[in-house]
């Protein structure tokens, strides 16, 4: 299922690509299995976009050394969105993308993939925005 | 006489006369090696064992066994250092670390069992062993060196222009001549400058990282201890030996290249090269690489050379930051952030904490310029190599935070007034005595249980595979783990002599409290007290319960660990002695304590182990933490427990019957006489009664 978002409005934009406080931010887990699990602070749209990721389960379990697990509790993702930066069509996208699933292998591409659809709009958004601000520079 | 496998000595150093001496290792063999015979040593020179660990009446005993040098595959190459602990919080325990490498054959080869090291040199020094000749020499321009060139330094004074040619270190028909450089044990800048949180470092990437050795080393004014050793290991058995060898081949990935299987991953059967460095810029090239004797080969060499031989939390410290500054991907950031790691010879663990805790404290404006805590480090550049470099500087050189953050963080966070609540919201992960958080001791109890009991992390995944990552990784991709929970529980029942008990791996919300789970406990402690910190099996290939390529799946534990040393040794140990002699060793531990101080009161985790629940996406530690046990309805299954915390006075509760388990008295966690001296330990029960601190029976 591939859903596509529709473009934020610049304030949108400006607002996810924006650093937020320590009290708004998102708490995942890097995984390894030597290791252990540590909390990876996410203080920006941009890095959570990033963080998603596990890889195959042979690789995990034969303890490849760069095999990890990026985690992020996707009910926790969904708030953080909706609530921290208001973006209620991104929240209702991952959990249209998520309904039904239950193993985080099976969420980790839809989600990561609407996170950086909307990453790359805002980016092109705020590219725009400022393009038209400044003609002069603009190339 | 020593028997065989041992060298028949070990080294003395006196640095405060400057002189050497060699102490007869067959009064010590009982204790098998490494830790036992360390602590062995320690009580018997450590004249006050309540003196800190930068005192110079500590005692630092680094300690080979007789495995070591003779090509039992991995535990040929660890070395087990024991002394008091500076980085231990709030006491200074007795402590001890490992590293892997090279330096304990050597040691054997050059005819040495172990080196042990009292007093403090009034000057800087180094030592230098070459076979049975050990000088102390001035460490005029070795001391200031990180620890890479120094080593280099010392290869160049010990070797000349000789280097990878031959070299004779004197006539002997069998020996005599090398090709080989010194195996050398240096400090870096942290160590000289006192960290509590100092490693020792040994060639590239090995390093004993907990307890703050690196600091002992500099508080005696000793920069490195240098050996090279052309003699070799007498083996009982030869041809056992090599018999177990081979038959150990199939139980590894090597004997089944063609037929592998990718399931439930025993340590021991892992892929060579695995636990190396593998992020750091895509396509690097790299090796395999291994210590002395051992097939495994788990860590790395790349072609630059960079974070060679680093091995997890190594540069895993940095890696969450380097990805997240970079898009997701790891960069040549990694690399050396690793290698400087390295040079200094700082313990990757409290790096990788601190920067954890800082961050927290930095984005809620605590921490920063002109803050309530002022300090210049750029925490917003965190992520590149030139934030590592500036942090890792400013604890070397004591500036900035750097002062604080160099006497380790428990006592940096006490400092500021913040430890008490910090370890409460769990922002400053520090589970166990000031050690960071490593395993979840509210999940996965055996960890932390063991880490309280004794004096720092436990830092052994013995049981960590079977119970905790390979049913959560498989939860998460929403199939069912290799092994059952009921088919584990009786594999392990049937595995885990002498206790033999299934429920030893209830990890259910009552199972945790169990007497069960204290027979687990015990087992682990004194498993690994003996077969991995004394005889040096290494915790990348042992414990090996369930191996997808052993007959019915099981593995080599209580089949192979007592088989080399036999075959080694010459002695006919069965594995529930070796158990035997674990549980005394562990015994001989908790006297230590129970004189620098210890008393079950203080045995406590830190407080976010009763506080802190799950709330998804805001607190530590929280995912899917899937352990077996009877959860639900008298049934085995797995379960996630992430988001569990513990009772404080169900594990009151539980202590007493640990305590109990162990012949300890409940009321203090004193060992009581009658223990003792069932394990043969009378004078320590005499030295234990006459300080009032024996256990009522």
């Amino acid at each position: 299922m591939s859903i596509e978002l529709a473009p934020p409005s610049e304030e949108l934009a400006r607002k996810i690509m924006t650093r937020v406080s320590d009290a708004e931010s998102l708490t995942g887990l890097q995984m390894h299995r030597t290791r252990g699990s540590v909390p990876a602070y996410m203080y920006s749209f941009e890095t959570a976009a990033n963080f998603m990721h596990i890889d195959s389960y042979e690789d995990l379990v034969e303890t490849k050394s760069n095999a990890h697990i990026g985690y992020i509790d996707v009910e926790a993702l969904k708030a953080w969105v909706g609530g921290v930066f208001g973006d209620s069509e991104l929240a209702d996208a991952i959990a249209q993308a998520t309904e039904g699933v239950t193993a985080y292998v099976n969420m980790v591409e839809p989600v990561r993939g609407l996170l950086q659809q909307r990453l790359a709009q805002c980016r092109e958004v705020v590219a725009a925005a400022e393009a038209a601000a400044n003609p002069s520079t603009a190339g | 006489m020593a028997s065989k496998g041992f060298a028949g000595s070990i080294l003395q150093i006196d640095l405060t006369t400057k002189t050497v001496s060699a102490i007869d290792t067959s009064k010590y063999e009982e204790w098998g090696g490494g830790n036992g015979m360390g602590a062995a040593l320690f009580w018997d020179l450590c004249e006050d064992k309540t003196v800190g660990g930068l005192d110079e009446g500590n005692v630092i005993c680094l300690m080979a066994s007789p495995l070591c040098g003779s090509n039992v595959p991995a535990a040929s190459g660890r070395t087990e250092v024991v002394g008091i602990a500076p980085q231990a919080y709030p006491v200074e325990w007795f402590g001890r670390g490992n590293m892997g490498g090279r330096f304990s054959a050597m040691l054997k080869y050059a005819g040495w069992d172990g080196v042990v090291v009292l007093g403090k040199s009034e000057t800087p020094v180094w030592v230098d062993v070459r076979d049975g000749d050990v000088q102390i020499r001035d460490a005029d321009g070795v001391w200031g060196l990180d620890a890479y060139a120094a080593q280099e330094e010392i290869w160049r004074r010990v070797l000349g222009d000789d280097s990878g040619n031959w070299v004779s270190l004197g006539r002997k028909r069998d020996s005599g001549r090398t090709t080989q450089k010194p195996a050398v044990v240096t400090i870096g800048g942290a160590g000289e400058s006192l960290s509590r949180t100092a490693t020792l470092q040994h060639d590239a990437g090995n390093a004993v990282g907990q307890g703050g050795f690196g600091a002992v080393f500099g508080s005696k004014n000793l920069k490195a201890i240098s050996v090279i050793g052309t003699g070799s290991v007498t083996i009982a058995d030869p041809m056992e030996l090599l018999r177990l060898r081979t038959w150990t081949h199939e139980y590894s990935i090597k004997g089944h290249w063609d037929s592998r299987v990718a399931e439930l991953g025993s340590l021991y059967a892992a892929e060579p090269g695995s636990g190396g460095n593998g992020y750091g810029p895509a396509g690097t090239p790299s090796a395999p690489q291994g210590c002395t004797g051992c097939f495994r080969s788990c860590r790395r060499r790349v072609e630059s050379g960079a974070s060679n031989g680093s091995h997890c939390v190594d540069y895993l410290f940095y890696q969450s930051w380097d990805m997240a500054a970079n898009g997701g991907v790891g960069t040549q950031t990694l690399f050396d952030a690793t290698d400087y790691l390295q040079r200094s010879g700082i313990n990757a663990y409290e790096v990788e904490a601190g920067f954890l805790w800082l961050t927290k404290l930095y984005q809620q404006g605590i921490v920063g310029p002109g803050k309530t805590i002022p300090s210049d480090l750029p925490f917003d550049t965190i992520g590149t190599t030139a934030f590592a470099k500036v942090y890792m500087d400013a604890l070397i050189n004591r500036t900035d935070i750097g002062a604080d953050l160099a006497e380790g963080l428990a006592r940096c966070a006490e400092k500021w007034g913040r430890y008490a609540e910090d370890t409460k919201t769990g922002i400053l992960p520090l589970a166990y005595w000031g050690t960071p958080h490593h395993y979840d001791g509210r999940a996965e109890v055996e960890w932390g249980y063991g880490s309280i009991l004794g004096e720092r992390d436990i830092n052994e995944h013995d049981f960590n595979i079977l119970v905790y990552w390979s049913p959560s990784v498989a939860a998460l991709y929403g199939i069912e783990p290799p092994i059952s929970a009921k088919d584990l529980s009786e594999m392990m029942g049937e595995m885990l002599v002498p206790y033999c008990d299934p429920k030893m791996m209830d990890y259910s919300d009552e199972g945790i409290y169990s007497e069960s789970m204290a027979k687990l406990v015990a087992w682990h402690r004194h498993y690994a007290r003996y077969y991995k910190e004394s005889l040096l099996y290494c915790d990348y290939g042992y414990g090996d319960f369930r191996n997808q390529y052993g007959p019915n799946e099981r593995g080599l534990t209580g089949q192979a660990e007592h088989a080399f040393f036999n075959a080694v040794t010459g002695a006919s140990m069965t594995f529930e002695d070796g158990m035997e002699i674990g549980r005394k060793i562990w015994n001989l531990n908790r006297a230590i304590w129970v004189i620098q101080g210890r008393h079950r009161d203080m045995e406590v985790l830190t407080d976010y182990h009763y506080e802190v629940g799950c709330v998804p996406g805001y607190t530590t530690y929280e995912a899917p933490y899937c352990v077996p046990g009877l959860h639900e309805n008298g049934e085995w299954s797995y379960k996630s427990v992430a988001g569990r915390t513990l009772d404080r006075a169900k594990f009151e509760e539980w202590k007493s019957k640990y305590y109990a388990l162990e012949g300890w008295d409940t009321a203090t966690g004193y060992p009581t006489r009658a223990t003792l001296e069932g394990l043969g330990l009378d004078y320590v029960a005499d030295e234990l009664e006459g300080r009032g601190l024996i256990g009522a029976a």
